[in-house]
Parts: C-alpha cells; sequence; structure tokens
C-alpha cells in the first residue's frame, strides 16, 4: 500500500467549516487522496430536544461514553450510550445512512454493546433497571452492563424494545457484568463478561438461539471475556488474562482468544497459536485484544497491560490479522490459503516492532477492518489517558495495512478545526470501505466518508418521522419472576397473523415462548406442621430457608394469649413450642417471620426443576405469614 | 376615619407591600459562559466578571486548550488569554487587564496561541502575570510581570523553602500566586499577591552588594508567605505584610533600607508565615490535570486599590494582642491594612478571640482574656476562640475550616466591608465550635470596637442541612455593611439558614445535595438562592443508583463540588460563578465518562442576573370607590313632645315611611260627682285630646299638635297643668305597625310663667 498524506486544508475551507459548524454539526477534515477522497470529519448528531420552554443549545454536544457502535451496513447503524450529564439520557440512537437520531432512552449503558442480528434487529448489553432490595448488607445490586435488549421492528413498523433480559441480583445464576456481544444469525447470539461470580468459576456466557435466552458458561476457563466479533460464521472471543483469574486450562499458556463454532451443541476452541509474543513474554503482559472483521480478515490487536512486564519483553502495540489472504513478506504479496491463517503484522517479531512503530506507553483502544481493502483502522492513545479519559486528549488514528504498514496516521480533530480535542478515539468500526467511524471517550462522533450517502435514502424503521419521541420503556425482564395476573388472559390468538413482518413475527415468537428460565423465590417457611401435645402444649414445626428472626404468636378473638420470645433461628427445620391456657383457648395463630438473609432462588433449569405455578412451587402453609384457625 | 382616609391609608399599604416584593432579589436564567459558540469548555474554574459586566475571565481547558480564557458576555467572544498553566484570573473593571498565575511565565507569548500545552515543562517558578487585552499576545507588552521587585521588571527570584528541598518539581511549585478573581484593583493597576517560597522581595542592600562583590548572585531573604501589591504605573512593588513594631504599633522599618520589614516565618512545626499556610505550604500545580482545582491562597486587594486583606498568621508578628496572651503562630484571622494611607499604615485585626485595640479594653489594663468568658470583659473579641485554641495545636484561632474552602476574605470596593469564613463560636453563642465555616461581615470604619463590627450572615445548626461549610463567597464592588447595600454571594452545601436575618427568601432544596448558590442582599435584608436546575429542581449531577441508601450522595465528593468561586460586578447585578452541576443549562455536556466523579463532573462557569424592579411601585389599578350605598331608613318611630303656652302639646314626629297617624292622651281627671251627691275627690283615667292624620302623611320630620278637650281645658289652667300619657301610633302598609308613648303636659301658662 502506498503512504497516503494528509492534504492540507486550504484558509477558506476552514472558514467554511467554521460557519457551516454554525449551521450542521458537521465539520471539516482533510480527505485521503487515495482513499476514494474520503475524509474524517465530525459528524455530531443534534443534542436531544430540549424540555418545554429550554432553548436546544446552540453548541455541539457529546453524547457522553458511548460504549459500542455497530453497522449492520453503511446505512444502518446503532451506538449504545451511558449518557452525558443532564442533556444526553443514557440510550441507543440510531443512524439511518443520513443522521443519527435518539432511538431509545431506555437500554443505556454503563458501556454496553451492540449487536446486530439482522437488518431491523439488534441487541443491546444494557445497564440493569433499579429497584431490585438490597442484599442483606444493604449492598445495592449491581446494574451495569447486566442486562439485554432485543431491539426489533415492531408491528407499527418502527423499532421497539421486544425483549428484555435480566435476573435478580445476588444469585448464583445473576448475570455478570457482559463486555461482549456478537450474532452470528438472528438466532444464534452470544454475549459473555466478566468471570462467574465466586464459588462458581468458568466464564459467563449466554446464548440466544432465536426462542430462548441460554446460560452457557465457558467452565473449563475462568478469564472474563472482553470483546466479540463474528468472522467465518464462528464468534470469536477475546480473553482479559489476569494472573488471579481461576481454573486455568492451560497451565503452560493461557489462550488470548477463544471461538465459538455454531453447532448443536455449539463447539469452544482456545486459540492458543495466534502469534502475539516475543520469546519469554508472558500473555498477560498484554491487555485483551480489540477485534474487528470484515468478510475477509479477522484483526486483534492490544498493546500492553501494565501487568509487571519487564525488560526486552515488555510488549508494545501488537497486531494479528488472521484470513485465508495471507500476506508473505518474503514474498512480498498475498498468497491465498485453504484455511485462514494467523499471521503477525505488527508486534515484536516485525520490523518495526510495535514499541517502534507507537512508542512504549501506547495502547490499542479499537481496530476496524475496511471492507473492499486489506487494511484495518487502529485507534491508539496512552495508557494513562486510557485508564483515565481527559477531555483534552486527541483521537489517535491510523491505517495499517496487511503488510504492517502504517499509514495515515493523524490525529482528530486535525489542527485549525473549529472544535479542539474530544477525547481519545474508543471504538471504531467500517461497514464499507472508505466508510467508518470513530468514537470518542468524550462522546464525539467522527466519520471516513467521502461524501457518499450510502444505501440509499432511508426507509422503514430508520426512515425519520416528525414527532415521533425516543422510546423510553422496555418490557418487563425475562428471567425476573413476574407475578401472574389472577385473571384469565384475554384470547388474543389469531392476532398478528398474517402480519407478514419480521419484526411482528419476532414479537409474536417472543410472546408466545414461556420464560425460558424463571427463576423463582424459594419461601422462607416451609414444612410447617402442627400438633398438641398433652392437650395444652402447641408444637410447631417448620423448616426455613435462610436464618430468620422468628415468632408465634397465639392470639384469642384479637388479643394474644400467647406467643414465643423472638428468637433468631437459623436455615433448617425447628420446632417451636407454645403452651397453652384451655381457659384461654386461641382462635388463631400468627407466625412472624423476618428473613435475616438474601431467599435462595431456583430456575427451570436445574436438574430435577420443572416449570410450576407460583402456587404450587411456593405453598402457603397454613401458618406462614397469615392468621389461621386453629387445627 | 373618612371614607377618603381609608382609601388613602389602604393605597399606602399596598404600595409599601408591592415595593417591598420591587426589593426583594430575583436572579433569572442561568447562562452557560464557559465555551465558545460551537463547543463548551471541558471544564472552567474560577470566573472574575469585570465591573462592567460585559466581560468574563476563567481558567480551564477549551477544545483540549488549557488556560485563561476572556469571554464576551453580549458577542460571545472567546479570546485565550494566556495558554499553559496559566491560573486564577482576576480582571479590571473594563476587561482590559487580567492578572493570572503561572509557571510558564517565560513561554507566555509562544504558549498563547491556541494550542494545548498540557505538562509542558518550563523549569519556571509561579510568577504573577496580567495580560493587557489591547494588545496581541505576541505583541511586546502584553504581557507584564506583576511579582517583581519593586523597581524591577524581573520576576522575582526565589529559594526552595528547607521543608520542600528534595521534593521533585518544587522550583516549579513555589513561588508567587494570586487570588482569583480579587487580586486586581478595579483600574487593573494595581495586584496583590503572595509568595509562597523564600524570594527576594525584600532588599538587604548591603548583604546583597558583599555577594556581588564575591561574584555571587544575591540570596532570596524574605521569607516565605508574604503579601506585596505591585503597582503596574509605577512599577512599584509594596509589602503589605509587615512586622509590627510593639513599641510604636507601626510597622518595624529596616534600619538599613527603612523599608517595612517583611514578617518572618515560624518553621517549629510547619511554615506559618503572614498568610495562612496550614502549617504546609500550598504549591502551585505545576501540571494541572483535567478537572482539578489550584489550592487556595492569596489576597484580596479592593477595587479602589486602597486596602488589601488576608487570611493570617503569625499574628503576634503582624497585630496587636494583649500583651499576656502568648501569640502562636497557627493562629489564623483575617487582617487588614489600608495600604492607601501610607507604608506606616497599621495591620489591624478585622475580628478576633480579643480586642486589644478596643479604647475600653486598652483603659481597662487588662493583660489576658479570663480562662472562662465574662460577659462585659471589654477585651473580650466577637469569638470565643479559647475553645478553638485549645482542640487542635494545629489549628487555632477563628479560622480553622477546611483548607479546601476558599478562605481568602473578600473586600468591598472601599475596602471598608469585608466578608470572611470563620468556625469559631461567636462569644455568647452556644459555646460550640461550627462544624465547618460560617460566613461573616466585618465593617472596618473606625470607631467601632470588633463586637460591635461584626455581622454573622450564617450560623450553624446541628444537621447537614444547617452546618455545611460555606466554601466561597464574595462581596459586590458596591457593597458597605455600614449603610446596608450592596450583595454578598457565598456558597455552601447548606439548605437552612438558621438566622433570621438576613431573611431567607427562597424555596428550599428539599435535602441537602450539591453545593448551591446564594445571595444575600444587604439592602433589604434577603437571603436568596440563585442555582436551580433548567427545570426547576436542585442542582445536581447525574446520579447511579449504587450511590443510593445513603443521605446525600454528594457529601463523598470532594469540597469542589457543586458551585463555587462567585463574582459580581460592579453593581452586584450580574453575578458569575463556577458549578460542576450538569443541569444548571440544558446542553451542559461535559459530564466525564465513565460516570459522575463528584468534583470533576466538568466544572463549567456560568452568569445570571438579579433581575431589579423599578424603586417605584409599580403600575396598579385600584378600582373606583363603590357609589354610596342608599341608606336603609330603620323601621323606627321618633317622637318627642313640647308642650305650648296655649296649653297644646307639639309632638315632633320623624316617620320611615309615609302611612297614618293617630296620637291620644290620657289623663287622670277628677270626675264631677252627679248632681246631688257628695263623693268629692274620685277620679278616672280619661283621654283628654286626640288628633289623627288617616292617611298621606309623607315620611320625615313632621308636627302634631294636641288640643285638650274643652271640658279639661280648665285643668289645664291650674299650676301643674294636667300630665298625661300620649301614645303616637304610626301605620303604614306593609310594615310593623309603630307606637311611641310620650309623658307629656298640658299647662295654660301666663306670659311671666316659664
Amino acid at each position: 500500500m502506498i503512504g497516503r498524506r494528509l492534504s492540507i486544508a486550504a484558509l477558506t475551507a476552514l472558514t467554511l467549516a467554521v460557519s457551516s459548524a454554525l449551521a450542521a454539526p458537521v465539520v471539516q477534515a482533510a480527505p485521503f487522496a487515495d482513499d476514494g477522497g474520503a475524509e474524517w470529519r465530525l459528524e455530531q448528531p443534534e443534542a436531544p430536544e430540549a424540555p418545554a420552554g429550554i432553548e436546544r443549545p446552540s453548541w455541539l454536544v457529546g453524547l457522553g461514553h458511548i460504549g459500542d457502535i455497530e453497522f449492520y451496513s453503511p446505512n444502518r447503524g446503532a451506538l449504545i450510550t451511558a449518557g452525558n450529564g443532564s442533556t444526553v439520557p443514557a440510550g441507543v440512537w440510531l443512524y439511518n445512512g443520513l443522521h443519527w437520531r435518539e432511538l431509545s432512552t431506555a437500554c443505556g449503558a454503563s458501556d454496553g454493546r451492540v449487536a446486530w442480528a439482522g437488518p431491523d434487529e439488534f441487541w443491546t448489553v444494557s445497564d440493569g433497571r433499579p429497584g431490585q432490595a438490597p442484599d442483606s448488607r444493604g449492598v445495592l445490586p449491581p446494574l451495569r452492563d447486566n442486562t439485554l435488549c432485543h431491539f426489533a421492528v415492531g408491528p407499527a413498523g418502527r423499532f421497539e424494545v421486544v425483549g428484555s433480559y435480566a435476573t435478580l441480583a445476588f444469585q448464583s445464576t445473576s448475570y455478570r457484568a457482559m463486555h461482549g456481544a456478537v450474532c452470528l444469525a438472528p438466532n444464534d447470539c452470544w454475549f459473555g463478561g466478566d468471570p462467574l461470580e465466586p464459588p462458581g468459576e468458568g466464564a459467563f456466557q449466554l446464548h440466544w438461539d432465536g426462542a430462548t435466552m441460554t446460560e452457557m458458561p465457558y467452565i473449563p476457563e475462568g478469564h472474563a471475556i472482553e470483546e466479540m466479533r463474528a468472522f467465518e460464521g464462528s464468534a470469536f472471543e477475546s480473553l482479559k488474562l489476569l494472573a488471579t483469574d481461576t481454573r486455568v486450562k492451560h497451565e503452560a499458556t493461557v489462550p488470548p482468544l477463544r471461538r465459538i463454532s455454531a453447532g448443536s451443541p455449539p463447539t469452544f476452541e482456545s486459540l492458543l497459536n495466534v502469534p502475539l509474543y516475543s520469546f519469554g513474554e508472558s500473555p498477560l503482559w498484554l491487555e485483551a485484544l480489540h477485534l474487528g472483521s470484515d468478510g475477509e480478515a479477522l484483526w486483534a490487536a492490544g498493546g500492553p497491560s501494565g501487568a509487571g512486564a519487564e525488560g526486552p519483553h515488555e510488549p508494545g502495540v501488537t497486531i494479528a490479522r488472521y484470513s485465508k489472504l495471507a500476506w508473505v513478506s518474503v514474498l512480498g504479496e498475498f498468497v491465498e490459503e485453504p484455511n485462514a491463517v494467523w499471521g503477525q503484522v505488527v508486534g515484536p517479531e516485525t520490523s518495526p516492532s510495535g514499541i517502534e512503530d507507537f512508542g512504549e506507553d501506547t495502547t490499542v483502544t479499537s481496530i476496524a477492518a475496511e471492507p473492499g481493502t486489506h487494511d484495518a483502522w487502529l485507534a491508539i492513545d496512552t495508557r494513562r489517558d486510557a485508564e483515565s479519559p481527559g477531555p483534552s486528549t486527541l483521537a489517535s488514528i491510523a491505517r495499517i495495512g496487511a503488510d504492517g504498514t502504517i499509514t495515515d496516521r493523524t490525529e482528530l480533530p486535525e489542527a485549525g478545526d473549529p472544535v479542539g480535542a474530544k477525547g481519545a478515539g474508543e471504538h471504531l468500526t467500517c461497514p464499507a470501505v472508505h466508510d467508518c467511524w470513530l468514537v470518542t471517550s468524550q462522546g464525539w462522533i467522527f466519520h471516513l466518508s467521502n461524501g457518499e450517502e450510502p444505501g440509499g435514502p432511508p426507509d422503514g424503521a430508520f426512515a425519520e418521522v416528525a414527532g415521533e419521541t425516543p422510546i423510553d420503556s422496555r418490557p418487563l425482564d425475562e428471567g425476573v419472576p413476574q407475578t401472574p395476573p389472577d385473571t384469565i388472559p384475554e384470547d388474543s390468538s389469531g392476532e398478528g397473523q398474517g402480519s407478514g413482518s419480521v419484526g411482528a413475527s419476532v414479537q409474536e415468537l417472543l410472546k408466545s415462548i414461556p420464560s425460558p428460565f424463571a427463576t423463582i423465590t424459594l419461601p422462607l417457611v416451609s414444612g410447617v406442621h402442627v400438633k398438641l401435645v398433652n392437650r395444652t402444649t402447641l408444637v410447631l414445626s417448620l423448616h426455613l430457608a435462610v436464618k430468620a428472626q422468628i415468632r408465634l404468636i397465639a392470639k384469642r378473638h384479637g388479643k394474644i394469649v400467647a406467643s414465643t420470645r423472638k428468637q433468631v433461628l437459623s436455615a433448617g427445620s425447628h420446632k417451636l413450642t407454645l403452651r397453652l391456657d384451655p381457659k384461654r383457648w386461641p382462635t388463631k395463630l400468627h407466625l412472624e417471620e423476618h428473613a435475616l438473609a438474601p431467599l435462595p432462588t431456583t430456575t427451570t433449569r436445574e436438574s430435577n426443576t420443572t416449570t410450576i405455578g407460583t402456587s404450587e412451587l411456593a405453598p402457603q402453609a397454613p401458618l406462614a405469614g397469615s392468621w389461621s384457625a386453629l387445627p | 376615619m373618612t371614607r377618603a382616609r381609608l382609601l388613602l391609608s389602604l393605597a399606602i399599604v399596598f404600595a409599601g407591600a408591592f415595593a417591598g416584593q420591587a426589593h426583594a432579589d430575583v436572579f433569572g436564567p442561568i447562562a452557560l459562559v464557559s465555551g465558545d459558540p460551537i463547543q463548551q469548555a471541558d471544564y472552567a474554574h474560577d470566573p472574575a466578571i469585570s465591573a462592567d459586566a460585559r466581560f468574563v475571565a476563567f481558567d480551564g481547558s477549551v477544545g483540549g486548550v488549557n488556560g485563561v480564557w476572556r469571554r464576551e458576555l453580549a458577542t460571545g467572544d472567546l479570546v485565550e488569554v494566556a495558554g499553559g498553566d496559566a491560573d486564577l484570573p482576576s480582571i479590571s473593571a473594563d476587561g482590559r487587564f487580567i492578572s493570572f498565575t503561572t509557571n510558564q511565565g517565560g513561554q507566555l507569548p509562544a504558549f498563547t496561541d491556541g494550542r494545548q500545552h498540557f505538562e509542558a515543562k518550563t523549569g519556571e517558578s509561579p510568577n504573577v502575570y496580567v495580560r493587557d487585552m489591547n494588545l496581541g499576545a505576541q505583541q511586546p507588552g502584553a504581557f507584564r510581570i506583576v511579582s517583581a521587585r519593586s523597581g524591577s521588571n524581573e520576576p522575582l527570584r526565589y529559594e526552595v523553602a528547607q521543608e520542600h528541598a528534595g521534593q521533585p518539581n518544587a522550583g516549579e511549585e513555589y513561588g508567587a500566586v494570586a487570588a482569583g478573581r480579587t487580586a486586581m484593583s478595579a483600574g487593573g493597576t494595581k495586584v496583590a499577591f503572595v509568595t509562597t517560597t523564600i524570594s527576594n522581595l525584600s532588599s538587604y542592600p548591603q548583604l546583597e552588594q558583599e555577594e556581588l562583590e564575591h561574584g555571587e548572585t544575591p540570596k532570596p531573604r524574605t521569607p516565605a508567605l508574604q503579601v506585596a501589591v505591585r503597582d503596574l504605573e509605577t512599577g512599584v512593588t509594596q509589602l503589605v505584610s509587615v512586622r509590627r513594631d510593639p513599641a510604636t504599633g507601626s510597622p518595624a522599618l529596616n534600619p538599613e533600607t527603612g523599608d517595612p520589614e517583611p514578617v518572618p516565618t515560624h518553621t517549629e512545626s510547619g511554615i506559618y508565615g503572614a498568610v495562612d499556610s496550614e502549617g504546609v505550604t500550598p504549591f502551585f500545580r505545576a501540571e494541572v490535570p483535567a478537572y482539578s482545582r489550584t489550592e487556595k491562597i492569596g489576597a484580596s486587594i479592593s477595587a479602589d486599590g486602597s486596602t488589601v486583606a488576608w487570611m493570617g498568621q503569625q499574628l503576634g508578628e503582624q497585630v496587636p494582642f494583649l500583651s499576656g496572651e502568648p501569640p502562636r503562630a497557627n493562629w489564623t484571622e483575617p487582617l487588614w491594612r489600608r495600604i492607601a494611607d501610607g507604608e506606616l499604615a497599621p495591620t489591624r485585626k478585622v475580628t478576633g478571640g480579643s480586642d486589644p485595640e478596643s479604647p475600653a479594653c486598652q483603659a481597662s489594663g487588662e493583660l489576658r482574656l479570663p480562662l472562662s468568658p465574662v460577659v462585659g470583659d471589654p477585651c473580650q473579641g466577637p469569638f470565643e476562640t479559647r475553645l478553638t485554641d485549645s482542640i487542635n495545636p494545629g489549628e487555632a484561632g477563628v479560622w480553622i475550616g477546611d483548607p479546601e474552602d476558599d478562605f481568602v476574605p473578600k473586600l468591598s470596593g472601599d475596602g471598608y466591608t469585608v466578608a470572611f469564613l470563620a468556625r469559631a463560636p461567636l462569644f455568647g453563642g452556644t459555646g460550640l465550635e461550627g462544624p465547618h465555616s460560617d460566613l461573616f461581615l466585618a465593617d472596618m470604619h473606625p470607631g467601632l470596637t470588633r463586637a460591635q463590627a461584626l455581622r454573622p450572615l450564617t450560623q450553624f445548626g446541628s444537621s447537614l442541612a444547617t452546618d455545611a461549610a460555606i466554601t466561597d463567597v464574595a462581596v459586590s464592588p458596591n457593597a458597605s455593611q455600614q449603610n446596608h447595600v450592596g450583595q454578598v454571594a457565598f456558597t455552601t452545601v447548606r439548605t437552612v439558614f438558621t438566622l433570621g436575618s438576613p431573611s431567607y427568601v427562597s424555596s428550599r432544596a428539599a435535602a441537602p445535595g450539591l453545593g448551591e448558590l446564594y445571595d444575600v442582599d444587604l439592602g433589604n435584608d434577603t437571603l436568596t438562592r440563585v442555582t436551580q436546575g433548567y427545570e426547576g429542581g436542585p442542582a445536581g449531577h447525574p446520579f447511579r443508583e449504587e450511590r443510593g441508601g445513603v443521605e446525600d450522595p454528594y457529601v463523598f465528593f470532594g469540597p469542589d463540588d457543586g458551585s463555587l468561586a462567585p463574582s459580581f460586578d460592579a453593581s452586584g447585578t450580574t453575578l458569575a460563578f463556577s458549578s460542576t452541576a450538569s443541569n444548571l443549562v440544558f446542553g451542559d455536556n461535559n459530564t466525564p465518562p465513565g460516570g459522575v466523579r463528584g468534583a470533576e463532573d466538568g466544572a463549567d462557569v456560568f452568569v445570571t442576573h438579579r433581575l431589579t424592579f423599578a424603586a417605584a411601585p409599580p403600575e396598579q389599578m385600584i378600582s373606583a370607590p363603590p357609589a354610596n350605598p342608599a341608606p336603609e331608613v330603620p323601621w323606627k318611630l321618633g317622637a318627642t313632645a313640647e308642650s305650648l303656652r296655649d296649653g297644646h302639646v307639639r309632638i315632633y314626629l320623624e316617620l320611615p315611611g309615609a302611612g297614618s297617624l293617630r296620637a291620644a292622651a290620657t289623663a287622670t281627671v277628677p270626675l264631677r260627682p252627679p248632681p246631688g251627691h257628695k263623693a268629692a275627690h274620685k277620679a278616672a283615667l280619661r283621654t283628654v285630646a286626640s288628633k289623627g292624620v288617616p292617611g298621606g302623611v309623607q315620611p320625615g320630620l313632621r308636627t302634631l299638635e294636641l288640643v285638650l278637650a274643652p271640658q279639661y281645658r280648665a285643668l289645664a289652667k291650674r299650676k301643674g297643668g294636667i300630665a298625661a300619657s300620649a301614645l303616637v301610633t304610626f301605620a303604614a302598609s306593609g310594615h310593623q305597625r309603630l307606637q311611641s308613648r310620650l309623658h307629656i303636659r298640658f299647662e295654660i301658662r301666663s306670659k311671666g310663667q316659664r
């Protein structure tokens, strides 16, 4: 590849850019001469509508931390944001080839991920909704990135959140924070994240098969999953390797990547042969790899993790490429292989090395393969800024060829732009050739474009509709027990038949599917049995699910005639004894109960568990929690 | 009271009510200042508004370019004042001159180029400069040194104090600094600054000459922590913090130079000098991380350049003390000196635990305050500092607040009104030390004891809502405690104000949250909450539930969180301030990624205007008085009678309406026995006179005459006449019949009888 040079923007162009920036949130950048006239430019969407009576800001507004930006096609994109102050709420934004618009103020995320499942359907890793009770120590449930939202086009032809997936907190089966999401097909999506909560071991993974969301942890290894990317029909996971990780399967080395191959059951393969390290270099010294892929290659890039690397083995920026079209440096040309093979593009074994190319303190924040080329775009940052992103950092990017050539290294915004630094680049994606997107740590969006409108005018659910307001709610969470109504639901069978739309079919499908893994809280008191001994002594047997404070009270016509003292009993079976006065024989008994620990749950996934009604699972004992007549 | 007077008095009451409202303070919408027309600043602090309310200077980062900036409010034009690490601006009345502190002074023209200069090490000490905004940054004279020796245009030379020797970057952290907002006089010609390490501020000619003769560079010898004022017109730098000569009460003069001597530092358990250092000299951050602020230190100069105030230590070297009081270096009180009165002008205590300058105290001969407070003690100052002096050997005096609070006293335009923070309890109060600082005013006009001069503006209570610290304060240039005019603004998390004066007139936040801005109008003695979210709620950050379960998530955050750094224009009408709140203005979008980090939530600079109303009562409509009501005549019969000389009786009647009238008089009359009977002295009741008017009698006053029947007329000729009872009956259709009984007398009198 021939090295590219940035053209110098003329002063007049800058002036025009300034004036146009005031009118529209698009700012100039220099074109790349041999990239179809494409150039990076700031393409910041307008701020959300201001509340009634408040003026919309005249200045450009960052969207806050954008956890992910993904495209199905050049005119079908979505990003997820944590929001920005009181101006931009957390949520999801949609791109239609012309503009970004706020799609949803529900399903935002602290970090979040987006995975397109089809042209009109995508998933997000989103924050949990508040409201669950704290644990016995008062710790509030974690909310970061531990739920899923399923967006699809609904019957009205507009996007809806057709499914929401979450779990009760503090359970062994609670969803962990997820950092990776990928769909190989609409009915084959994977989500992965933190290691399982101890004492569980392994990596947390969820799988969507088109009907059911299933926990499929990878038990043999306990590394956190940082990114997921699809390539050649498989899902690739990058792993965050820490010395403290549990259950390390491979003692000699640990895999930086894992491949999930579709199938029934799916197969998992730890990838040990990725050419990333120098001799003597520990895999722990390289941070989790960032992944990018197009139809030709899967790219993996990382920088030093800062985990105690020493001397000459300290890694620099390291980039590997996996493709059937392999670059053979000795030949100086590409060779087509029967199967995809890995090659180190930049790293300790290349000349120049990653450190020589990018310096010692540089880390990779994102990589994206540019379709139709043999190249990938790379976003880099200093380690210090990556750990604590500052607003004054410029976004540093470079284009890497499969042969390791580094071209088009630049910083955005460029000098002379009317807007200044907007943070380091954090996520790159390229839906098409000469069509890439970069979001910065402060929520600013840059677009590599040659000015062509990709994919024609927006249509369908992507078209803008005047007066349409963002989605502001999400359905009840699948996986969290919900009280069924007492009444028989209205017969709606047959509704929606023949609608023919994909979104409608997805929604109907979801409606028809019972909760795939209902998680239900077990009752505190069970196995209640009462008997009289010696005519005047009442013995109550019970089983406590957890440690609890218990008191048995006997009342006669509303007045207490006998009671046990309040006592704290551990989980398990117990007997309470109450001596009764025949002359003041009670008419009712009441058991005061207060759990001192979170109640355990059970799910339909667990062995020997079948999906049954709540009333069957948690039978109300005659004495538990309510007044009842004496036997 | 007549109806007219009643209406007049009502009008006065209404006018008074409206006039009262007209003087209550209302602040208009809050506008974002820190940014340019297309982008908000990354973060901004320390706004200083020009007296003409045309410009606001602030420090921060805009588009990744750090430094001091000036924004013109009317046009929105944003101009870089000084790039790099420049910090803590003050601004002249017309906005032309802006002072600031930087440790890149030698590179100012180069660094003021619209580009990033983070972490650009120059190896220079911090110094104070002034930028002339009428000149381009690269033009000669655009930047002028302030922290220079008198008569010199070279920056002061410094020596790193022994306490900081070996400290990395110490050379770039200690030198001279100027307080933000209040370091410059209105004309821009005088700038107050403080040295934070040993300097060559004062001259020692003999020693310096000797060093020069030995080919050595003269050593800096002026102790650290001095206050000085540079007159940019004359090039004279005047030492403000001067050692007091106990014998004369005036500044001690260097016998060699005749100049006042600086205040020595005390270094036994920390560095204590003329200016409060908490024992540890605050350093100027050579490397300012995003969102952080520089530590507070400095001195304020009044707008007229006449007066300087600072938070002092080493009080025994600066102001008079009771002779029996052992002066401790760490005693901390606000100090005041009117430099316009010349080099021999003394430094004065603004307030304190004792008042040794009170004439009554001086007359009493008291050597020290008694161990327990005594009411009427002529030497007792306004504060009960025995408590604070005994708590912590490291903290004593009036100011023992949080060092993060901006404790630099603030001055009115003429310097006579001082606003300061203090934590010591007031004498005669609860005797409890405040958990955090409170806000006070002191009147420095002569003739007042310190107790008379003091006015508390806040008083702590017993909960976070009532005792959170007052973190920053500003005084409008037109303020006068003596004349009860002007404004005082302050910032605090506190939401409940326990004093009745000033009277809190705003809605208060439901619970303590982010620090907010308040304004005291000295004219109408009201306290107004200035800040609120654009949708009406309290100022705040975006908020995660993870931080729930505690009373207030913001108390976890640092003191730099919330509203800070208020600054008034000349009239006290326009108020600039900074705040980390993200909901004051819609469009605030510099909350850092990764969630809220309290004080790191991208502070911004805002401006708001106090809405003033005409002093005259506003136009008002008072409806015309209603028409006089038609009097409703009571249905009553009025009747009186008069005996006439001719033996008739005239009855005067007031008739309520038209009707018929009848009057009849009955009297006991002697009966004449029938002929042949001898029965004298018998009498009987008889009608002796009557008269009727059957109808048509009109309402109003009427008369009716009763005339004795002829047979009784003789009786009327007797002495005393004939007494009778007259019954007057008035009848009208549809009304109750009215009757009135009168006692009358028929008597015929001769002309001589009365």
